[in-house]
């Protein structure tokens, strides 16, 4: 065993190169990419490939997100396997074309390194960009660490790709904290991710051999029956992507879990449920908090916000006493998105869990361990209504 | 050494926010000695800092200007420069409106905005800081980047860049104009000029990013950009109506030297109606 952990092949690796070493060995056949801080050095270490010759993909340097996305569009409709990175502003300017992708149903992976919106300027991280494509019909991953970054692309291929599902898919990772930081990242094998992956195979594709239109004028009840089985499908995404992490989870011996990950006591008095790094940071603040003397502490880590793992948040809040939810961003005039989506729920599923809010870390604003030890106090004082 | 910037005096220290200084910018960049020239070129036009102008910019290097000077301005998002000036100035036509933006900004983001803004011909001065490439997010390629060089973005080759003098002629701008940051003495007197002209004015302001993109292609520091723009310009002679010719207008570019012809000039003014 010694042996074998010697022979390890780790790579110190940002976000953004765990995300573009994935992304290589993934395939794409198209992308189209325009810059911007933090996910810029994804798009730019891929057009060095490409340009060497060591990644045999077309890589168009388009003049803005809006044409990026548009030209991600057509690469999909005509059968290519097809990605983009953005942050931001970007992911903004590119979301009519955004919408279009997830409405039509066309497959692809965009990374999403997330970071505040416009204004003030600011170019760190918080979640307002990715929970403004929550109603755009993607797949939307989030990753805690470069590893999973770098094992949850292949992943979101994968299930975007699946007949079942068939919708475009986005994986976020945290912006500068994943992005710009390097840690340990072991590479998958090529001949993992060719096994994993199998190739492109569109249900639909821009061929004159065997004609089809996209985008025609579509009546009141054909819409609405669009909508109900994109509906279907993101549901039938779930089950698809909770066997996709677990397939890379027994072929990597990384244990990605499921659409969720469970850390600390499993029914604790306090549950913390929350996306993407602050997950980790809660993690060292569960186990502080634990040595305390002030009850039990545990946390719930989503891996996937769009599908919803419903069950999964049902699950945690049979399991806490009370829960306690992290956004990194606000919905002004009413309560933060994530928790929102959860108070929903658990009422859904008629479960009478206190379920308390915490709105953090947004425009880049640091929240270590320390600091959450203190606020989850705080936080459990507060009378939910 | 540590620097006490409250102690450093500037020519133009009234005309800048001294809170936001010192700026961002590169030792050697153009966008120094351009911004000086703008602020020189308003004064000479006689407009009042505090009443008269704003200065609208995009985002990018060039973009961190409208913070920079003691005038009211607006960073707006990357590519909407255009269409934002042209609300503040239906808002208050009393303005006078200054745009001060990248290559990248108006000619690739938001390139659709500047043929529309040039063809409803709405009164406001639109300064290129042409550096040929995204300076703020690394040196990538731009609508304007050459064909033969290099950009994180674009290792083999770049596609043709627009000829922008050319693209404001084809859009019906009614001010064209094209100097580099070494024509330091006459870039005044033409963005006075430009901000009096009563339409749509456009200035290519021929700029260098020696920090990223000239490094990687030909012109590795401000003192060489600024010899290299002295000697590749070539002022236009208005007399030979040839001078229009896309051919004649278009900027030529070597990676190995740098720039090699750039033709320099008033390529249109309200002056000269009827000669085109
Ligand atoms: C919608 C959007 N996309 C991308 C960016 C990232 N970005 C900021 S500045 C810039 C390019 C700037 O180039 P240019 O306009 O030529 O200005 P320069 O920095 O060269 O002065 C880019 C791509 C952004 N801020 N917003
Ligand atoms: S990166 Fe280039 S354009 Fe930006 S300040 Fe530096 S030299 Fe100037
Ligand atoms: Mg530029």
């Amino acid at each position: 065993m010694l042996t074998e952990e010697k022979t390890k092949n780790i790579k110190i690796w940002t976000g953004n190169d765990a995300v573009a070493n994935a992304v290589r060995l993934s395939r794409p056949e198209v992308i189209a990419a325009y810059p911007i801080t933090p996910s810029t050095p994804i798009i730019k270490t891929i057009s060095n490939w490409a340009a060497k010759g060591e990644m045999d993909v077309e890589y168009i340097s388009v003049e803005s997100e809006h044409a990026a996305m548009a030209g991600c569009v057509g690469a999909s409709a005509a059968g290519g396997r097809t990605f983009t990175a953005t942050a931001s502003q970007g992911l903004l300017y590119m979301m009519e074309m955004v919408y279009m992708a997830g409405f039509t149903r066309l497959p692809m992976t965009m990374a999403v390194v997330n970071r505040s919106l416009f204004a003030g300027w600011n170019i760190w991280v918080d979640h307002h960009d990715m929970y403004s494509m929550r109603d755009a019909g993607w797949i939307q991953i989030i990753a805690k660490n470069n590893q999973e970054a770098h094992d949850m692309i292949p992943v979101s291929f994968k299930v975007s790709e699946n007949h079942d599902v068939y919708v475009p898919s986005a994986v976020n990772i945290d912006g500068f904290i994943l992005s710009h930081v390097a840690g340990q990242v072991e590479p998958l094998s090529q001949k993992l991710v060719d096994d994993f992956l199998p190739a492109f195979d569109p249900i639909f594709k821009l061929d004159p051999a065997d004609p089809v239109s996209f985008g025609s004028l579509t009546l009141p009840g054909r819409y609405a029956k669009l909508r109900q089985d994109h509906l279907e499908s993101m549901d039938r995404a779930r089950k698809h992507l909770r066997e996709g992490f677990e397939e890379m989870s027994e072929l990597t011996g990384r244990n990605w879990g499921s659409l969720v990950e469970i850390y600390g006591e499993e029914n604790a008095d306090v549950g913390i449920i929350s996306l993407g790094t602050i997950a980790e940071e809660t993690e060292e603040a569960v186990d502080i908090l634990n040595t305390m003397g002030i009850g039990s502490f545990g946390a719930t880590r989503l891996r996937s916000f769009r599908p919803f793992p419903f069950e999964e948040v049902v699950d945690a809040a049979r399991r806490y006493g009370q829960i306690i939810v992290i956004d990194r961003a606000y919905s002004m005039g009413a309560n933060a998105p994530l928790v929102t989506e959860i108070r929903n729920h658990l009422q859904k599923a008629n479960i009478s869990t206190p379920v308390k809010s915490l709105i953090t870390g947004v425009g880049g604003q640091e929240v270590p361990y320390t600091l959450l030890v203190k606020m989850f106090q705080e936080v459990m004082k507060q009378e939910v209504a | 050494m540590t620097i006490d910037f409250t102690k450093l005096h500037h020519n133009f220290e009234t005309s800048l926010t001294s809170k936001m200084l010192p700026t961002i910018w590169c030792s050697g960049c153009s966008l120094g000695s351009n911004l000086q020239s703008i602020i020189r070129g308003a004064k000479q036009a006689g407009y009042d800092f505090d009443h008269d102008i704003v200065m609208i910019s995009g985002i990018g290097c060039t973009g961190r200007a409208s913070g920079y000077v003691n005038i009211d301005g607006f960073h707006t998002t990357h590519g909407r420069a255009l269409p934002f000036a042209t609300g503040v100035k239906n808002g208050n036509p009393d303005l006078e409106v200054i745009v001060f933006s990248g290559d990248g900004d108006l000619f690739a983001i938001g390139g659709n905005h500047f043929i529309h803004t040039a063809r409803r011909g709405t009164d406001m001065t639109v300064i290129c800081n042409n550096n040929s490439t995204y300076g703020l997010t690394g040196g990538q390629a731009s609508a304007t980047s050459f064909e033969d060089t290099v950009t994180p973005t674009t290792i083999g080759k770049n596609d043709k860049p627009f000829n922008l003098v050319d693209l404001a002629l084809g859009a019906g701008a009614t001010f064209v104009a094209r100097y580099t940051t070494a024509q330091y003495n006459t870039l005044p007197r033409v963005i006075a000029q430009a901000m009096r002209h009563d339409g749509f004015a456009f200035i290519d302001l021929v700029s260098g990013c020696p920090a990223i993109y000239g490094k990687r292609n030909g012109y590795p520091t401000g003192e060489y950009m600024i010899k290299n723009f002295k000697e590749a310009s070539v002022e236009i002679d208005t007399s030979d109506p040839s001078y229009l010719l896309s051919e004649n207008t278009a900027i030529e570019f070597d990676r190995k030297v740098g720039y090699t012809k750039i033709p320099i000039g008033i390529f249109r003014s309200s002056t000269m109606e009827g000669k085109f």
